[in-house]
């Protein structure tokens, strides 16, 4: 099996920072408490309201941002944390290359993590690991890679504590992926959505009588694909992803399409500091 | 069935190879897994719909769009029922009683009888079979439903006749039970009744033989005496002997018969009667009544009239000669009828009037001199000025009468038909009335079976009533009127009076509408498109080939022709069709 990163890729990335590590101690939110004019310097995090918390901790802001009640809280003095949401859905895996790629993004962003000190977790359907090490990170990226099988349709996480910074890599092929969005959006106190499609799915090469199978439903469509039917698809595409990156930008969280044909530097450039 | 434009067929069927090509050559429907479908079926509906024409799938849709496609075409190709166009089926009926051994110039009565049969069967078309029977005392079935003709011919050549004397009146009920709807009934007699009392209108009856007793009433005259009226009938006898004689019958204008004791023969009792009225009738008809052997013959009566008469003028015109009643109908402003009205000219036959025209625009005469000749053999004369036209487009030359009168020409005419006996017809123009006169009956001839037996009678219509317009025929093929370019159809008006219409094509439409004899309006312009029947004309009927459009009843109920339905059908198939395209594609 070939690596996920090569040489090249990894020692670019142990020379690449996440956004806290290379802005702030403390972590992102902080340094952004700051620049709002916050009551204090302390590090702070959002986190979702519960019972018993102090109301005067309620942050308003972020509280009509989300549709979620948002308390302030002191962030524990601890190191950073990434935590990286993998989809393994069927829909990731149609395509090998697809896939491939969602593991390589994982992959990168837990060695830029580990590479200076910070603990990455990796989190999907079926596995929640932490890890320190830059080279166990790398095992596990390669372990789901081979093996990750499930069938069923993805679902976000809930009950997670915060992380500094969350990504979610996913095609959001999901009917909900709104309500999705706004569960992601609580779970770090900076979100990132990497938008991760094969290059058959922006432009399908498909031509004449077809019959489309949906890789998580089985459900069967048959259809004549031609020039308009292409154009048709991409006008539709093209206000899908815009929905989707709208939607983000509401949320607070950023948004970045990884195409399969993409190279990992120039993906990651706008991520990693 | 058949179908009067075929050449429709030849664009379907490379139109059903190319469906069924397309078909098998379709790019198959390959599959494709996906992510996820949301974003494809939001494109389902506007896919279906800006693309009706599918390409077919399954398939029984392929099947379904050839039926389509085959009735659709099937409708456009005219179809007709062959139920109509059945071959032919002739009952020919020879008369072989005694009176048929009669000897006359032209030979005996069964060899002309025989004669006759062989041209029936010589002028009828491929397909028709026969049926020869013959009647003496009964009735005898040579042969049934035949089509061999050498076969039929030998059988008419032994027909003989026999030695006991006929009863025709027997045949009407032993015909009708083998007859179908498509038979004609040919019956060759001499028997005297053949003209005598009715017939099934559509029998054709061929009269042969003459009078047997050369007795003839050369005329009756009354004087006025003491005591009433006395009249003369005079009797002329070949020199048979008078005890033979038929009798003599008075009948007045009320059909009132006058005692025989009134009717003395002289005592010579060779060639005049005496009889002695009180008060004579203003119409008295002198008669000799035929005998069993006998026919009546025009010169077996005696009309007298009490007033002074004035000459009649008299064609004989048999009520079975449609022709003429067919060929009157396209002059402007004249009636037929059947009964006399005003008429200011009327033709009638020697004792029936059977048409009257309400407006002298023609006449044909026939004058009161006879010279009969037997069987003369026509040849053209030499016509110049308008009388020219009569001679267009047909060739008189050899044709045969049985029996036709020597006329004098007068001073105004031209001869037209003559023989080597003399002059049978003459036209021109009587104080400036076109004049066409005959010597013989029309239908003792055989100019009816003359394939240009239309064009003479529409020669002698022209010539004595021009038309407004002069439309060129051809008989036996389709009259072409040229018509200004209009996309709507055609309506023409058929000889019943029925309604049809003609899709225009071209320029010119083409009007083959062979299914009725008689006259066709276009546009208010009429027009003669089939005076010509089948039992005069030796021209295949074009309605052999191409049948009438007409359907059995078990096929047209509602009025729809079988066309009509092909097309109910294929539009019905293709709404089906296009609803199955739409569910087979729809989102399931």
């Amino acid at each position: 099996m070939a690596q996920l990163l090569s040489a090249a890729e990894s020692a670019w990335l142990t020379r690449m920072q996440l956004p806290w590590q290379g802005i702030s101690p403390h972590g992102l939110s902080a340094v952004r408490a700051a620049r709002q004019g916050g009551r204090s310097n302390e590090p702070e995090l959002l986190r979702p309201y519960q019972m018993g918390d102090d109301v005067r901790r309620v942050d308003w802001a972020a509280t009509q941002r989300l549709q979620h009640a948002m308390v302030r809280q002191p962030l524990p003095q601890s190191q950073g944390q990434l935590r990286i949401v993998l989809d393994t859905s069927p829909s990731m895996r149609i395509d090998p290359t697809k896939w491939w790629q969602a593991l390589r993004v994982a992959a990168a962003l837990g060695v830029v993590a580990t590479s200076h000190g910070d603990t990455a977790q990796l989190w999907s359907d079926d596995l929640s690991s932490t890890y320190q090490r830059t080279d166990a990170w790398i095992s596990l990226c390669d372990h789901v890679y081979a093996t990750a099988t499930t069938a069923q349709p993805f679902v976000m996480p809930r009950q997670l504590p915060p992380a500094q910074l969350a990504v979610w890599c996913s095609d959001l092929w999901h009917t909900d992926w709104t309500t999705q969005l706004v569960q992601f959006a609580t779970m770090a106190q900076t979100g990132m959505v990497i938008h991760l499609l094969s290059t058959i799915e922006i432009s399908p090469p498909l031509a004449g009588d077809v019959t489309l199978i949906d890789s998580e439903t089985q459900q069967e469509y048959t259809v004549t694909v031609d020039a308009a039917l292409h154009a048709r698809y991409q006008a539709v595409f093209t206000t899908w992803q815009a929905d989707i990156r709208h939607e983000c930008h509401r949320l607070g969280l950023g948004y970045l399409l990884v195409a399969t044909a993409d190279d990992l530097v120039t993906a990651l450039h706008e991520v990693l500091l | 069935m058949s179908f009067r434009d075929g050449w429709v067929w030849w664009l379907a069927i490379p139109l059903l190879i190319a469906m069924a090509i397309w078909h098998l050559l379709r790019p198959r429907a390959t599959r494709h897994i996906v992510p996820s479908l949301q974003l494809w079926q939001q494109l389902l509906h506007e896919q279906t719909s800006t693309r009706p024409w599918y390409p077919p799938t399954p398939w029984w849709l392929l099947l379904m769009r050839l039926l389509i496609v085959l009735l659709l075409a099937g409708a456009a190709a005219n179809p007709t029922v062959a139920a109509l166009s059945t071959p032919l089926h002739r009952i020919i009926i020879i008369d072989t009683s005694a009176s048929m051994q009669t000897i006359e110039p032209a030979g005996s009565r069964i060899a002309q009888a025989r004669q006759i049969a062989t041209q029936i069967v010589a002028t009828s078309p491929p397909a028709t079979t026969f049926s020869l029977l013959t009647i003496d005392h009964d009735v005898t079935l040579r042969a049934s439903q035949i089509s061999d003709r050498n076969y039929l011919a030998t059988l008419i050549d032994a027909v003989h006749a026999q030695t006991v004397a006929g009863d025709i009146t027997i045949l009407p009920a032993w015909v009708a039970a083998m007859r179908g709807r498509t038979s004609e009934v040919f019956l060759v007699s001499d028997d005297p009744r053949l003209t005598s009392q009715p017939w099934p209108a559509d029998w054709h009856l061929i009269a042969i033989g003459g009078p047997v007793a050369n007795q003839s009433i050369q005329g009756c005259t009354f004087t006025v005496g003491p005591t009433g009226w006395d009249g003369v009938i005079r009797v002329e006898s070949d020199g048979a002997p008078f005890a033979t004689a038929r009798t003599l019958e008075l009948v007045d204008e009320n059909n009132r018969l006058y005692d025989a004791t009134t009717v003395t023969p002289r005592a010579d009792a060779t060639s005049e009667w005496h009889v002695h009225l009180a008060e004579p009738p203003i119409l008295l008809h002198a008669r000799l009544t035929p005998d069993a052997q006998d026919a009546l013959a025009s010169d077996d009566d005696c009309w007298w009239q009490k007033t002074t008469p004035t000459p009649l003028r008299v064609a004989v015109y048999p009520q079975t000669d449609r022709f003429l009643a067919a060929a009157l109908r396209i002059l402007p402003n004249v009636v037929v009828t059947n009964q006399v009205t005003t008429a200011d000219v009327v033709i009638q036959t020697d004792t029936t009037t059977v048409l009257s025209v309400t407006i002298p625009l023609w006449q044909i005469d026939v004058p009161s001199q006879h010279a009969p000749v037997r069987l003369p053999l026509l040849q053209p004369g030499i016509l110049h000025g308008d009388e020219s036209t009569l001679d267009h487009d047909i060739a008189i030359a050899s044709s045969q009468v049985l029996t036709a009168s020597v006329l004098t020409p007068p001073l105004w005419a031209q001869t037209w038909l003559q023989s080597s006996a003399g002059v049978h017809a003459y036209a021109g123009r009587n104080n400036g009335v076109a004049t066409v006169v005959f010597g013989f009956a029309l239908t003792n001839s055989d100019l009816p079976l003359r394939s240009d037996f239309p064009l003479l009678v529409r020669n002698v219509l022209t010539y004595l009533a021009p038309p407004r317009i002069q439309p060129s025929y051809q008989t036996g093929a389709a009259v072409v009127l040229s018509l200004a370019p209009n996309p709507l159809p055609v309506i023409y008006e058929q000889p019943a009076g029925a309604a049809a219409r003609i899709i225009p094509r071209a320029r010119d439409v083409v009007l083959v509408d062979v299914t009725k004899t008689g006259a066709y309006r276009v546009n208010d312009t009429w027009v003669v498109a089939n005076l010509w029947a089948p039992a005069e004309s030796h021209v295949n009927r074009p309605a052999v080939s191409t049948p009438p459009s007409i359907a059995p009843s078990w096929l047209a109920p509602w009025g729809l022709a079988i066309g009509q339905w092909l097309l109910l059908l294929g539009v019905l198939g293709l709404c089906g069709e296009r609803w199955l395209t739409w569910y087979l594609r729809r989102v399931t």
